[in-house]
């Protein structure tokens, strides 16, 4: 198809849909007075039920538990597909970010900017696992806490150069790491789907209202995902890194 | 209005990242684009689960049964954000890959199969 | 151990041996992590088999975390599991062992990312088939595609991989967030995600909004479904995805996509849609017509067998929409049962051009003129394919589409099933002219000044790796499984009571909401196929037809002419299937339009 002739489907079709999405809105409650009932449910009956302040955390981790679980693959599957495409040579695994290589575009890297980062990974350190722990007290939990933490990483390929940051993200431990939080999720339900024939039923004592070591299973798939996704986003980033060096046969200076 | 004004920005931005996407000469502006026309499904979703005049539903420094919003959507969102980083990303190394053996990411001048 | 324990064990025990085989996976050779996956495979076959057959004694209805309803609101997830999702349920898990059990001998050294995407692939299908809440089938949806577009780029050497894989990734990310506006939608208008309270919330007028929600829906997963025009990636994919993947993706994926609409229509919004029917059958049918002769029309004359067996699945796509389209528990019961036949003998086609890589390094049907003579256990598999396509008896989709048939008629279009026959041939009859080609050397001298499409590089080594007796196995066990299905004693009429079951909104919300036990499955007298057999050979002949005027027809005095006429013809056609992604998306925004307008206009 021309580009001419794209752009006019895509002007003709998009102007369509976008009244027809139109009309369909028009026919939801006003904004702002959401009628309920599963919100209003759940609000009403969870911290009572769970000792949890932080409801979207039961959500997410307890009454939708299984979401979480297919999300969580989802990320497991998209790190694994990102290391089969990135990896230039599958059988040279074991040693390959670490072999020797020089950075493809030459910016020097100040000292300005290995300071901040260094000030910025202890922050963020404390920062990301202070989110992800405290995911059923207040706002927060192991998805963002992971994610905050996992960009200690980028700080440090900044901040420190390549070479640090392979050093401290090495591929085969972080996979194992990545992989155990995974699976830590499904056992935990398979285990509960044993115990109590119901899968993910939060089957561990709830403890206090408000107590960090509180509600039960929630704390402990939180912690789950905390670690595998913060192991899956360095992979990640480390593939990702991994494409702006270029193979040097001699060995380069640090 | 104000509030169907809230429901219309999502429609927008869901069709103009459509159109960003079919006009695009560029894989990388492409998946980018992709990322928009998603992030107007966040904008519905949590729209559709507002309540004016109420609070998080997070209850550690107010009391159950205060007026809170729908917990819901922020999990379905949060959900849905998870989802669309991590199919972006995916779609990224994807792009990475191509433009690394053919130099090029204009979608016009890379076609897998023809006929 | 309960049935109703099955459920979460198919879907969730996949999941943790994809996650054992990534932790040890550097660890031991792959041939142990190969092994695991077909146990896994298989344990999730018997498993949701079992599942299946319990659900005839009554929906099963498991709630995750306990969280059964309260006063008639759902709080948690429920997998719904009728006898008609179990089924397919199993079939998925059935095939992806197949699959793993033809890869056995593909790959060599690739590391542990195969199995643990490939288990991955099935939990998520297993997962989709099963569930009865709408927002997890998104999430399984997106499972199902991340794991999918990941195995589709594995030959990462070449860049068309990829870029196939790119296309359907882009694609399919689209059809999933038009799925989300829908849920969206239909969360604000009734504040439930579990499909029987929606359908309970939605009560039984349709306005704008239920109307449009029920179309954004179906346009995202009939993107998954290959619908046109929203088709354009699958044949990209398929000609560059690895073979085992091939299978499953036109074996059960595709049909997947379907299977969810068909679902979220009688499950969510058939009560509320009831009244226009007919509206939406003409619509369905209309879509299903063009798509199921875009596909029939581009098999013919496709060199890389892959992407002709792929524009099969897409025409084949099109009469199982317009089996859905006719809206009735048997037109559902004729879809359940062409699917499986489809499948199985998809699979086994698609086995045999894995076959035909493995020991002659292409599936370019002119590099291979004449190659294929003397290997006649491979002639008669791809032979048997087909014919089962066109719909021969006792083939699976034979009783598939005697069951459509019924159904057609019951409702008033008694010619609807003619004009599927002859595109279901059309696809047969390209199959059988590649065969013709490849085999004996038959058809056209090649055209010398045609290009060369670039081609796919062997997917193993090949020539002195001897005869790969488990490929052949796999193969030859699919293509009579396909010709099994038709051969089961009552298969039609336990496919009638699935569909009735399948249909049944009301029982349904009783089971989940109020969690009364379920009945068992009543099984209707099938009618008689006797009046089918001679449709169904028909379609054969008309195959065998096709193919013929195919191969033969530039040895007749016009032929030659008639053959350009037709070639021009069909030159439009071929000239949008261009491999640039960004029409791709264009035509996706259109057909979601036209399906919008169409039925928002007809339906108020």
């Amino acid at each position: 198809m021309s580009s001419r002739a794209r752009t006019a489907m895509i002007l003709v079709s998009g102007a369509v849909m976008l009244v027809l999405i139109l009309f369909a809105v028009a026919g939801l409650p006003p904004f702002g007075h959401y009628p309920g009932p599963y919100g209003d449910v759940l609000n009403t009956v969870a911290p009572h039920e769970r000792q949890i302040p932080n409801i979207v955390t039961a959500v997410n981790f307890d009454y939708r538990g299984v979401d979480t679980l297919g999300e969580e693959y989802i990320l497991f599957a998209a790190v694994a597909g990102i290391a089969l495409v990135l990896r230039q040579d599958r059988k040279r695994t074991k040693d390959e970010p670490l072999a020797p290589s020089r950075t493809l575009h030459t910016t020097a890297r100040t000292d300005a900017v290995s300071a901040f980062a260094a000030l910025a990974i202890a922050v963020t350190i404390a920062f990301g696992a202070y989110l992800g722990i405290h995911a059923s007290q207040t706002p927060g939990g192991g998805f963002q806490g992971g994610t905050i933490l996992s960009g200690v990483g980028v700080l440090i390929f900044f901040g420190l150069g390549y070479r640090a940051f392979a050093k401290l993200t090495r591929k085969e431990p972080l996979e194992t790491v990545e992989a155990i939080g995974a699976g830590a999720y499904a056992v935990i339900g398979l285990a509960t789907l044993v115990a109590t024939g119901a899968f993910l039923k939060n089957a561990l004592p709830l403890g206090g209202e408000g107590q960090l070591f509180s509600t039960g299973t929630i704390g402990v798939i939180n912690l789950c995902v905390l670690v595998e996704v913060c192991a899956g986003f360095l992979l990640l980033y480390l593939d990702f890194a991994h494409q702006t060096r270029v193979e040097e046969p001699e060995p380069s200076q640090e | 209005m104000i509030g169907f004004l809230a429901f219309a920005v999502a429609a927008w931005v869901f069709v103009v990242g459509l159109y960003g996407m079919a006009t695009s000469r560029n894989l990388i502006h492409l998946i980018l684009c992709l990322s928009v026309t998603q992030s107007s499904t966040y904008v519905l979703i949590l729209e559709v689960g507002y309540r004016l005049g109420a609070t998080a539903p997070v209850f550690s420094d107010v009391l159950p049964g205060v007026r809170a919003v729908d917990p819901v959507v922020d999990a379905l969102t949060l959900t849905d954000i998870v989802v669309g980083a991590t199919a972006t990303a995916l779609l990224l190394a994807f792009a990475l890959r191509v433009h690394k053996k053919r130099q090029t990411l204009d979608p016009e001048a890379l076609r897998p199969m023809q006929g | 151990m309960t049935p109703e324990t099955l459920a979460p064990l198919a879907f969730a025990v996949p999941l943790a041996v994809a996650a054992l085989c990534a932790a040890i996976g550097p660890f031991v050779p792959r041939r142990v992590l190969d092994a695991l996956a077909i146990a896994t495979g298989l344990f999730c076959t018997v498993a949701c088999a079992l599942l299946a057959q319990a659900a005839t004694r009554g929906t099963i209805v498991h709630w995750f975390g306990g969280w059964t309803p309260r006063h008639g609101i759902a709080l948690g997830i429920a997998f719904t599991v009728d006898p008609a999702g179990g089924a397919l349920a199993a079939f998925a898990a059935f095939l992806s062992t197949a699959a793993l059990l033809f890869a056995w001998t593909y790959y060599d050294e690739s590391g542990p990312p195969f199995p643990v995407l490939m288990l991955t692939f099935m939990s998520a299908l297993i997962g989709f088939f099963l569930t009865g809440d709408l927002f997890n089938m998104f999430v399984f949806f997106e499972l199902m595609g991340v794991a999918a577009y990941a195995l589709t780029a594995y030959r990462t050497e070449d860049e068309s991989a990829v870029l196939g894989a790119f296309a359907f990734g882009v694609l399919n990310s689209v059809g999933a967030f038009l799925v989300l506006l829908g849920i969206a939608l239909v969360y604000g208008r009734t504040g439930a995600l579990n499909m029987a309270q929606i359908s309970h919330a939605l009560g039984t007028h349709a306005d704008a909004l239920i109307v449009l929600a029920f179309a954004f829906v179906a346009a995202g997963l009939l993107v998954k479904a290959a619908l046109a025009p929203f088709h354009f990636w699958l044949a990209d994919a398929h000609a560059v995805a690895p073979t085992p993947l091939c299978v499953l993706f036109s074996g059960i994926m595709v049909q997947a996509g379907l299977y969810a609409v068909a679902r979220v229509y009688w499950s969510v919004f058939s009560g509320a849609l009831g009244g226009h029917e007919q509206t939406l059958r003409t619509v369905l049918i209309v879509f299903g017509l063009v798509t199921a002769f875009t596909g029939a029309f581009m098999c013919f004359g496709q060199r890389h067998f892959k992407r002709l067996l792929a524009f099969s699945t897409i025409a084949h796509t099109g009469i199982l929409v317009c089996a859905f389209a006719l809206l009735s528990a048997h037109g559902v019961a004729g879809m359940i049962v062409y699917v499986l036949g489809h499948g199985l003998t998809k699979g086994g086609l698609f086995m045999c051009s894995g076959i035909l890589l493995n020991r002659l390094g292409t599936v370019d049907v002119e590099q291979l003129r004449g190659k294929l003579s003397g290997e006649w256990v491979g002639i008669v598999a791809i032979a048997l394919g087909a014919l089962a396509l066109a719909g021969m008896p006792p083939f699976g989709t034979f009783l598939g589409s005697s069951l459509i048939e019924h159904a057609a008629e019951d409702v008033g279009l008694g010619w609807l099933p003619w004009v599927l026959l002859i595109a279901a041939a059309l696809t047969g009859g390209s199959v059988l002219n590649a065969l013709g080609r490849m085999a004996f050397g038959w058809g056209p001298p090649p055209d010398p000044e045609a290009k060369t499409p670039q081609f796919e590089s062997p997917e193993a080594n090949q020539g002195d790796k001897g005869f790969p007796l488990m490929m052949y196995a796999c193969a030859a066990f699919l293509i009579v499984c396909a010709c099994a299905i038709g051969l089961i004693p009552r298969a039609a009429s336990a496919a009638l009571g699935a569909g009735e079951r399948f249909v049944d909104r009301a029982g349904q919300l009783a089971i989940v909401l109020k969690e009364t036990p379920g009945a068992p499955l009543a099984l209707p007298p099938a009618e008689p196929i006797t009046s089918s057999l001679a449709s169904g050979l028909l379609a054969a002949v008309l195959a065998v037809a096709f193919a013929a005027l195919a191969l033969f027809a530039h040895r007749l005095p016009s032929g030659a002419d008639a053959t350009k006429v037709l070639e021009t013809m069909l030159k439009p056609l071929r000239r949008i299937h261009d491999g640039v992604v960004t029409d791709y998306v264009a035509w996706l925004a259109a057909g979601t339009a036209a399906l919008g307008t169409a039925l928002a206009a007809w339906m108020r």
